[in-house]
């Protein structure tokens, strides 16, 4: 089976495996952990000797997909990580709204609420994007199969 | 509460966000959107919350100036691992992608900065 473009949508509908949670090793998310921490305590310790700006270039770096995307090449294989890298690309772009919300709105509103809606547009960048991209094409591709040719 | 306290907590809040979204992209398919989680903000959503309650407001601020710089260069960096990923193992591809993200973020953040 060929590997489907960046604007070809997947073969596979969304849906949801819970029991795949059961297949993820304690090693592999000790690494996602130390990651994690890592990158934050990198971003903290940048705020504190340079100014906060340059810490929060931290606040998005990469190394955490990094980590997936090899996890997924050495367990699954490159294709599979492709995949994840291109639902990462409109990860990423919801990020970047994230940070551009927050810089809009901190000072205008309480905190919390900024990081709340700063959450709501991250998730609507990154989902939304996606039913874009490719749930809704995909589904007008099928219905085009669907229509019965005349003539 | 100290310097080292608050980067413990960060550390902590910080890996522990990680894995939640981890599991949650485990838990989903297909692979592309399993993706979408990988770049989510959970970092920033542990360092920002520490930094509003240990510096305030000005500080949250400038952090996620410099974000919108390191999150450019995240748009280029898992762009660049799709194409990179055909030729070359992924440690390399993740390598290379690197150094592009850090050439990207370097290039946005210097006009915020300034």
């Amino acid at each position: 089976m060929s590997e489907p473009s960046f604007f070809e949508p997947p073969d596979e509908s969304v849906g949801a495996q819970p029991e795949a949670i059961r297949e993820v090793s304690p090693r592999d998310l000790a690494l996602r952990f130390g990651f994690g921490a890592a990158t934050s305590v990198v971003a903290g310790a940048l705020s504190l000797a340079t100014t906060p700006i340059i810490g929060g270039v931290m606040l998005a770096f990469p190394a955490i997909l990094a980590a997936s995307l090899t996890l997924i090449a050495d367990q699954e294989g490159r294709s599979d990580a492709r995949e994840d890298a291109r639902g990462a690309v409109l990860g990423a772009v919801g990020l970047a709204a994230f940070a551009g919300i927050s810089v809009a709105l901190f000072g205008h509103l309480p905190a919390g609420l900024v990081l709340a809606v700063a959450s709501a547009v991250w998730a609507a960048v990154a989902l939304g994007g996606y039913w874009v991209l490719w749930v809704a094409r995909r589904r007008s591709a099928q219905a085009e199969q669907r229509v019965p040719r005349i003539g | 509460m100290s310097d080292v306290a608050t980067l413990a907590v960060k550390g902590l809040a910080g890996g522990a966000l990680v894995v939640a979204f981890a599991l949650l992209g485990e838990a989903v398919k297909p692979k592309r959107f399993a993706g979408l989680f990988g770049a989510a903000p959970a970092v920033a959503l542990a360092g920002l919350t520490v930094t509003l309650l240990t510096k305030g407001v000005g500080d949250a601020r400038h952090n996620v100036t410099g974000m919108v710089a390191g999150a450019a260069g995240m748009v280029v960096y898992a762009a660049l691992v799709v194409v990179l990923l055909r030729r070359v193992p992924a440690r390399a591809a993740s390598s290379v992608a690197l150094l592009v993200w850090a050439v990207v973020t370097a290039a946005v953040a210097v006009p915020l900065a300034s």
